[in-house]
């Protein structure tokens, strides 16, 4: 009940501001719109069509969370309202709980969005577009792991430095302008350490039915998503005691 | 009867002693300021009492429970007014009270009611549908005071509460704490000596981590030989330490 409790306080926290709203679903939405429609005309790459483009916005679109939740935190550390829920009965799980819950929620809106703005584009809606949607949540604890690691060491203009830089990544390893296979070299073999263009592929196996190639990707960014969860928790409890 | 009892309390930060053994009893229902300059270790003392920070050594005794292994039965008597404002600055007046009432465990329902007692009690209702982050600065630590008292808390520690704030708004302040006073165990942290002159029951002087002397002020005076809180406080932190 807490944990309910501290979450709704952070939900309506990051959903007052316009701000938030605008990054984390607005500005996705319009790419997806902008780059589809002129790939439609202008045939760039096949990285903007819709099927390979709606999965790629919803990965990037994570990214805001990471901001946002790591702002979120960072400011609540910074006005000492922390402080003040460290001396009531809540415990760290029910902190770290009420953190990730109201932003997940925030990443499953996106993936509803995303998906029903490349419905309208013209991609399939099948059982593999539903199938993907836990697979995307997964992918998502990897950037919610990330904002409150952030938010739980840094002061919240380090947050906004270190998520932009964040973002540049995500958006050029990710495989969402280019096909990684058209630069190659040291830019490929990064891209595959780091769990962005394997996100971004587990999502388009799956809604093309490709499940054969899934495997590896998801592997990798399931131990991504661990190690960023455990690393938060780590974070938080490191800054309680603080 | 003793609200809090502290035995030896210490915290070292390295080779730092933020707290130096500190020993002092306070008792049920009284409002104990502790003075002190900036690192004096004040709010070291209250971050120890109210859980926030692990003491080095030594303990202390809230209502029977010891601070050292017993701090979760404590925490639902506790409530800090911390030195910012400590508010959600996008929930509005009404749901930050809402919030902090159902984090110690109250029922929605309780929670509203209590909440527009506050409001009332806080002269809030007029702002009641206003976000915390437009209320004025004096507003914003009314909030914050509200935000502690709504839990029922039977210690509360203030810390500086009325920093920054006019003399309209500290005045009105200091009319709320003082009828908190009997009801509810206080413990204040201030740079303010007049603040301390009108709302003080006892006055705890901490200085390197030390206690210097507590008291009543009519204690201290006979104690000093002088009569200004002002004076008693410089002679004592300059190494007169009375005997």
């Amino acid at each position: 009940m807490r944990t309910f409790v501290y979450g709704k306080r952070n939900i309506k926290e990051l959903f007052s501001d316009p701000v938030n709203l605008i990054f984390t679903i607005g500005l996705p939405v319009f790419l997806l719109l902008f780059m589809v429609t002129f790939n439609n005309s202008l045939q760039i790459n096949e990285s903007f069509e819709v099927e390979n483009f709606v999965p790629s916005t919803i990965v990037f679109s994570f990214t805001f969370l990471t901001m946002f939740s790591g702002m979120l935190i960072s400011k609540d550390r910074s006005s000492e309202f922390l402080t003040r829920m460290y001396v009531s009965p809540l415990k760290a799980h029910n902190y770290i709980l009420g953190y990730m819950w109201p932003v997940l929620l925030i990443a499953l809106i996106q993936i509803f969005i995303l998906y029903g703005v490349g419905i309208i584009l013209g991609m399939g809606l099948t059982i593999h577009t539903l199938i993907s949607i836990p697979l995307l949540l997964i992918i998502a604890m990897i950037f919610i792991g990330l904002g409150l690691v952030f938010g739980s060491l840094l002061k919240d203009s380090q947050v906004g430095g270190i998520t932009s830089i964040l973002i540049q990544v995500v958006a050029f390893t990710s495989g969402m302008w280019f096909s990684l296979d058209l630069v190659g070299g040291v830019f490929k073999t990064i891209s595959q350490i780091l769990p962005f263009a394997h996100s971004v592929d587990i999502v388009r196996y799956v809604t093309t039915a490709n499940y054969s190639k899934v495997l590896l990707s998801f592997i990798i960014v399931v131990t991504y998503a661990l190690i960023s969860i455990v690393f938060a928790i780590f974070a938080f409890r490191k800054n309680m005691k603080n | 009867m003793h609200a809090i009892t502290i035995e030896n309390l210490s915290k070292k930060y390295n080779d730092r002693i933020a707290v130096d053994r500190l020993s002092l009893t306070i008792n049920k229902g009284e409002l104990l300021a502790f003075l002190g300059f900036n690192g004096a270790g004040k709010t070291t003392t209250i971050k120890m009492l109210s859980g926030l920070v692990t003491p080095t050594s030594g303990d202390a005794v809230i209502f029977g429970k010891r601070i050292t292994n017993e701090m979760d039965e404590i925490k639902p008597y506790l409530n800090i007014s911390p030195q910012e404002t400590a508010i959600a600055p996008n929930l509005t007046v009404f749901e930050n009270l809402i919030f902090i009432a159902e984090v110690y465990g109250m029922k929605s329902i309780n929670a509203k009611s209590k909440a527009i007692d506050m409001m009332t009690k806080f002269d809030l209702v007029d702002r009641k549908n206003d976000k915390a982050k437009k209320l004025s600065g004096g507003l914003k630590r009314r909030l914050s005071l509200a935000m502690a008292l709504i839990t029922e808390p039977k210690i509360v520690f203030l810390d500086e509460p009325t920093l920054g704030l006019d003399v309209r708004a500290r005045r009105d302040l200091w009319k709320v704490i003082k009828e908190l006073k009997g009801e509810v165990t206080i413990i204040l942290t201030t740079h303010y000596l007049e603040e301390v002159n009108a709302l003080a029951d006892r006055i705890a002087i901490i200085d390197k981590g030390k206690l210097l002397v507590n008291g009543t002020l009519i204690e201290l005076q006979e104690k000093t030989g002088l009569n200004s809180l002002e004076d008693i406080f410089l002679s004592l932190t300059e190494g007169d330490i009375v005997k």
